[in-house]
C-alpha cells in the first residue's frame, strides 16, 4: 500500500522494541513523533483561562473570575466556564502553557504569520511544514491542512489542504458529487494511467537537467498515486467542526499519511463587540480538545503505538485581547499572548513565559523562570523547541540566535 | 511620470551596480552550478504559453500548424492575443489575488441575499472589482480608469440588492460576459474601484479600527505596497493598556507615526463606508457619515502628504502615483510569469514600466511587452536598467487556467451550485494550490491530484458524449466524432489527439505514441473499448504539459 509508510512503519517499530518507551526517545528529539497543531482563529483572550493577572490595576479581569491553581499550573476559573475547568483538572498535568508569546503586530494575518513561521514572511514555511518536510519519505503528505491557516513556503509539494474535497479528490468521488454528476471510472484503469504519466514526467524531467518544477512534479505525481492507492484506508474528509476537523487529523497521522496535521478551531475568537463570548468559545474548545486528547489516546499510530505517546499537540492562537474592555464590552486585538503544549518530550505541569503589570510579555531565563528583561517568548523559540522535539536542528531553518523555549523539553 | 519612471530605473541599475553595457558572460553555456543550460522556449512552446496566459485555452490547431510552418510570424500572432474576449477574464484572474474579493461566501446583511440561488450572490459580488478590470482590458482603455470609473459593472443578481441604476452601453463598448454596466445613485462618490461595494464587504472595518485596515488593503491592491510588512515594535514607554495614551501614540509617538502618519489619513477617506456592524455590511453608501474621521482619529483625509477631502481626490491622487503604474506592471508581470518577482526583476519591471506608460497605461500595451520579455522566453538576458532576471523555463498553470483549458477541450465543467469547483474553497481551489490570495507558483500534490481527476471528468464527459451521438461543446468533439470508439485507436489518431490536447505535434513512430497506445490495449483487456478510449483520453489530459507549460 503505502510503501514509504510501511518500510517506515517496520524500521520504526523495530527501533520502539530496542530502545524503549516513545517520551524518552522524543525527550533527545524524536524522528518518530507526530505534531498536531490546534490554531484558535481571531485571538483568544487569555485573560480568561491562561493569565491570572489579578493583581495588576491596568488590567480588567472578568466579573466573577478568580485565581486558581491546578496541576502545577496558574490559571483563571470563571463559573461560566465548567467544562474548562473539567478539562484542566484531567489534564493541567499533560500541558505546558507558555505566556507572554509575541507575535509582534495586532494584524491577524500578520500574526498568524509570525505565530506559524516566526517570521513576518508567508515566504518562510510553518513549523509543520518544516516538520513534515523532513521525514517527507515517511509520509504521502507530510503535512495535512485540515483547517486553518497554513504557510507551505517553498514546501508546497508537501502540504496539502484537506479543506473542500480532499478525499473525494483521493477517491474520485467528486466525479459523481456535483452539479452534472458523471460516472465512476473503474481503479485500474487510472492505474494504468498512473503508470503512463510516471513515464511522461520522468522524460520530461530527464529532458531538462536542472528542472526543480519537473522535478517536484514528479514528487507530486508519486504521491498522488500513493495516496489513491490506499484511498480505501483513508478517511480525509474534513469534519464540518472542530471535533470532526479533529478526528481528521487523527485519522491522517493514524493511517501514517502524515506526520503533521493543522487544524484551525473555526470558532471565531476576535470578540470586539463583546468579550463574554470567549466564555463559550473555550467551552466548546476544551471540550472538543478533550474528546480529540481521548481519541489519540485509543487511537494506534501506523507503529502499533497509541498516537498520544508519540504525538506532540501544540496549540497557538495568533493575538491576545486587550487588557481592557472597549465601549462595547469587548476586548481589541493584543501582540502577547499564550499557547500550549504536550506530548512526549515536553514537561507538562507549568508556566513558562509571563505578563507584566501592563500585560506585556515577560521571557523565559536559562532555568526555566521568568526573565522580566526579555519582552516575553519569541514566537521563533516555540519554533526551535518543536524543531528540536521533532529532530529538526533548529539553526537549519531559524536565526541562530532562536534557541528552544528554556525549560519546555524535558 | 514617465521620467520619474526613468529616473528610478536608473537609481535602480546604479544600485545593482549594473550598466546599460553588460557584461559578456551571457552566453548559453554551462550554468554556474554545473548543469546544462535549458534551451529558450520553442515557438510552439511560445504560442502554447502565450495562448495559456492571454486567453485560458491551448492554441487552436490552425494556429498550430501556421507557427510550424512558419515560426518566424510567432510574435506577431501572439501580439493578437490580447484582442481575444477571453483576455477580459485572464486579467481579472491576474488582478483577483490583489482584490481577494473572490472568497466563497459573504456577511450579508438581509434574508433578500439568501434563496435558491444565493451561492450565485456570493460569486456575483465578489466579481465587481474585477468586472471593471476586464472592461478596462478589453476596451483598451486607461488603467487610470479604475479609479475614475463613475459606472460599475455587475452581474444583473445585483441590480435589485443595491442602490443601483443601469446604464445604456455607450459606443459599442465590450462588456465583460455576463454582466450589465450600472450606476450607484446614492451619492457615493464616482472613483471606480474605491466607490464599489464589493471592495468594503470583503475588508470590513470596526468603528475602533476606524477603516485601518481597509486602507491598507487598498495600499496592497493599488500600490502593492503593506503596512502589514513591517514588523511593529511597540515603543517600551507606551502603556499599551491606556487608549488614550495609544491614541496619543499613533499621533506622535515616532516608531507609530512611521506607519500611521500615512495609514490614517488614507483611512478616513472611508468612512461613507464604515457600517458599524462588520456582520451588518449595507448597500448604501453613507454620505453623512463620510467626515466620522473628526470623531475617531482627528486625521485628516490625505494620501501620503497630499490632502483631500473625498473619495474621488484620493483617486485623483492614486492615479498619479509611480506607485499605482509601478504596482500594475508588477502583477501583470508576475501573472503572466508565474513567479514573485525579486530584485533581479527590477531591471525587466522597468523596461515594461516603461512601456505600460508610452501605451497609455493600457493593459494590452503592458501584455504585449511582457510577451517579448526573454525570460517570459525561457532566455536569460539583462535588462539595460539592470538585474538580471530568472528566465521562465517552466510555469505553474494558475487553478484558472487549469480548469479553462480543459473545459475548453472536453466541454465539463465541475461546479457546484453553479460556482467553479477551482474557484471555491469548499471544493478544489486550496487543493490544487489557489485562494483568495492569487495562485501558487509551485507544484503541489494537490495540484496533481486535482488536475488528474479534472482530466478524468473531462475525458468521461467528452467520450461518452460523443458516443452517445451528442455534442460536448468542447474541441475534442471533432477529433471523438472521427474516431471509432468501438474499436484500436490508430497512430495517427493518437498524434492527432496529442496535437490537440498538447499542441505537439509528433511522429507516429514516436515511443509515447506507442505507449499511449499501450494504454488503451491494457485498459481494453479488463473494461469495454470505450473505457479505454476514457483511458487515453484522460491521460493526455492529465499530461504534465498542462500543469507545466
Amino acid at each position: 500500500m503505502l510503501t514509504r509508510r510501511n518500510f517506515m512503519g517496520q524500521a520504526l517499530a523495530t527501533t520502539a522494541v530496542l530502545g524503549g518507551a516513545a517520551t524518552v526517545l522524543a525527550s533527545r528529539g524524536d524522528t518518530r513523533c507526530r505534531f498536531l497543531f490546534v490554531h484558535a482563529e481571531g485571538g483568544w483572550d487569555p485573560l480568561c483561562v491562561f493569565a491570572p493577572q489579578f493583581d495588576s490595576a491596568e488590567i480588567q479581569m472578568e466579573p466573577d473570575a478568580e485565581p486558581w491553581s491546578v496541576g502545577g499550573l496558574d490559571l483563571v476559573d470563571h463559573p461560566a466556564r465548567p467544562r474548562t475547568r473539567a478539562f484542566f483538572e484531567q489534564r493541567a498535568g499533560e500541558f505546558a502553557v507558555l505566556n507572554g508569546v509575541s507575535t509582534r503586530s495586532v494584524n491577524h494575518e500578520t500574526c498568524q504569520i509570525v505565530a506559524a513561521t516566526g517570521s513576518t514572511s508567508d515566504e518562510r514555511p510553518d513549523w509543520a511544514t518544516i516538520l513534515g518536510y523532513e521525514q517527507r519519505e515517511a509520509h504521502s503528505l507530510p503535512h495535512i491542512v485540515v483547517s486553518g491557516p497554513a504557510f507551505p513556503g517553498p514546501h508546497s509539494v508537501f502540504v496539502s489542504r484537506a479543506q473542500g474535497r480532499l478525499d473525494q479528490v483521493i477517491d474520485g468521488v467528486v466525479l459523481i458529487d456535483n452539479d452534472a454528476p458523471l460516472r465512476l471510472p473503474a481503479a485500474a484503469p487510472t492505474r494504468v494511467v498512473d503508470r503512463f504519466l510516471e513515464q511522461r514526467g520522468r522524460a520530461r524531467a530527464q529532458a531538462a537537467a536542472d528542472a526543480p518544477r519537473l522535478a517536484n512534479y514528479r514528487e507530486a505525481l508519486a504521491r498522488a498515486r500513493e495516496l489513491s492507492d490506499s484511498a480505501q484506508q483513508l478517511s480525509l474528509t474534513s469534519g464540518v467542526d472542530f471535533g470532526g476537523r479533529l478526528q481528521t487529523a487523527v485519522s491522517a497521522l493514524s493511517a501514517g499519511v502524515s506526520r503533521c496535521a493543522s487544524v484551525g478551531t473555526g470558532f471565531i475568537w476576535d470578540t470586539h463587540e463583546d468579550n463574554a463570548e470567549q466564555s463559550d468559545r473555550f467551552e466548546n474548545f476544551f471540550s472538543d480538545l478533550e474528546a480529540g486528547l481521548a481519541s489519540l489516546a485509543t487511537t494506534l499510530g501506523p507503529d502499533g503505538v497509541p498516537l498520544s505517546e508519540d504525538t506532540i499537540v501544540v496549540v497557538t492562537s495568533e493575538m491576545a485581547r486587550t487588557p481592557a474592555f472597549n465601549g462595547t464590552g469587548g476586548r481589541d486585538h493584543w501582540p502577547y499572548t499564550s499557547m500550549l503544549v504536550r506530548g512526549p518530550g515536553i514537561a507538562g505541569g507549568r508556566t513558562l513565559g509571563g505578563y507584566t503589570s501592563l500585560y506585556t510579555g515577560v521571557g523565559v531565563d536559562d532555568g526555566g523562570g521568568l526573565d522580566p528583561s526579555q519582552p516575553g517568548i519569541p514566537a521563533e523559540a516555540l519554533g526551535a523547541s518543536l524543531l528540536a522535539a521533532g529532530d529538526v536542528d533548529p539553526a537549519e531553518y531559524l536565526r541562530s540566535a532562536a534557541q528552544p523555549i528554556p525549560g519546555l523539553l524535558t | 511620470m514617465v521620467r520619474l519612471g526613468m529616473r528610478c530605473a536608473a537609481m535602480l541599475a546604479a544600485v545593482l551596480g549594473l550598466s546599460s553595457c553588460g557584461s559578456d558572460d551571457s552566453d548559453d553555456g554551462p550554468t554556474d552550478d554545473g548543469g546544462q543550460a535549458r534551451e529558450a522556449l520553442t515557438p510552439v512552446a511560445l504560442l502554447t504559453r502565450a495562448s495559456l496566459d492571454l486567453r485560458g485555452v491551448r492554441p487552436q490547431l490552425s494556429e498550430l500548424s501556421r507557427i510550424e510552418a512558419h515560426p518566424e510570424e510567432v510574435d506577431e500572432m501572439i501580439a493578437t492575443f490580447v484582442d481575444d474576449p477571453a483576455f477580459g477574464e485572464r486579467v481579472k484572474d491576474m488582478f483577483a489575488g490583489a482584490w481577494r474579493t473572490r472568497i466563497d461566501t459573504y456577511r450579508l446583511p438581509a434574508e433578500a441575499y439568501e434563496g435558491e440561488n444565493a451561492a450565485l450572490t456570493h460569486a456575483a459580488i465578489g466579481e465587481e472589482p474585477l468586472n471593471l478590470i476586464a472592461y478596462i482590458a478589453l476596451n483598451d482603455l486607461s488603467f487610470a480608469t479604475l479609479l475614475e470609473s463613475p459606472d460599475t459593472f455587475v452581474d444583473p443578481r445585483l441590480m435589485e440588492l443595491w442602490p443601483l441604476e443601469p446604464v445604456d452601453d455607450d459606443n459599442g463598448m465590450k462588456l465583460p460576459p455576463g454582466v450589465v454596466r450600472a450606476r450607484y445613485v446614492d451619492g457615493r462618490p464616482a472613483a471606480g474601484v474605491l466607490s464599489m461595494n464589493a471592495v468594503y464587504w470583503r475588508h470590513a472595518s470596526t468603528v475602533e479600527n476606524a477603516n485601518r485596515g481597509r486602507a491598507n488593503a487598498l495600499s496592497q491592491a493599488l500600490l502593492c505596497q503593506s503596512y502589514l510588512d513591517r514588523p511593529i515594535d511597540f515603543p517600551s514607554d507606551l502603556d499599551l493598556t491606556d487608549s488614550e495614551s495609544i491614541r496619543t501614540a499613533i499621533a506622535t509617538n515616532p516608531a507609530c507615526q512611521g506607519c500611521h502618519s500615512t495609514l490614517d489619513p488614507l483611512a478616513s477617506y472611508l468612512w461613507g463606508f464604515n457600517y458599524g456592524d462588520v456582520d451588518q455590511p449595507r448597500p448604501e453608501y453613507s454620505a453623512a457619515n463620510e467626515r466620522a474621521w473628526q470623531v475617531y482619529t482627528d486625521a485628516a483625509p490625505g494620501f501620503f502628504g497630499k490632502t483631500g477631502d473625498r473619495m474621488v481626490d484620493l483617486a485623483a491622487h492614486v492615479a498619479s502615483d509611480e506607485r499605482f503604474v509601478a504596482c500594475t506592471v508588477r502583477r501583470v508581470y508576475e501573472g503572466m510569469l508565474g513567479r514573485r518577482s525579486t530584485l533581479s526583476d527590477e531591471g525587466a519591471l522597468a523596461v515594461h514600466r516603461e512601456a505600460f506608460i508610452e501605451g497609455g497605461l493600457r493593459l494590452k500595451s503592458l501584455a504585449r511587452s511582457i510577451l517579448t520579455d526573454p525570460s517570459y522566453r525561457g532566455e536569460a538576458w539583462e535588462p539595460r536598467f539592470g538585474g538580471a532576471p530568472e528566465p521562465v523555463y517552466d510555469k505553474v498553470a494558475p487553478v484558472g487556467v487549469l480548469s479553462s483549458s480543459l473545459i475548453d477541450l472536453s466541454g465539463y465543467a465541475l461546479t457546484y451550485d453553479g460556482r467553479p469547483a477551482t474557484r471555491l474553497d469548499v471544493a478544489l481551489r486550496p487543493l490544487a494550490g489557489g485562494s483568495d490570495r492569487g495562485d501558487t507558483t509551485n507544484v503541489s500534490t494537490g495540484a496533481v491530484l486535482v488536475q488528474r481527476r479534472l482530466a478524468q471528468a473531462g475525458a468521461l464527459f467528452a467520450v461518452d458524449t460523443a458516443v452517445a451521438g451528442e455534442s460536448s461543446g468542447g474541441r475534442l468533439d471533432e477529433f471523438l466524432a472521427g474516431a471509432d470508439l468501438e474499436s484500436t485507436p490508430s497512430s495517427e489518431d493518437l498524434v492527432a489527439l496529442v496535437r490537440l490536447v498538447r499542441s505537439e505535434t509528433l511522429e507516429a513512430a514516436d515511443p509515447e505514441i506507442d505507449a499511449l497506445l499501450g494504454v488503451w490495449a491494457e485498459v481494453a483487456e479488463i473494461e469495454s473499448p470505450t473505457d479505454a478510449w476514457v483511458a487515453v483520453v484522460t491521460a493526455a489530459l492529465a499530461d504534465p504539459n498542462h500543469l507545466l507549460y
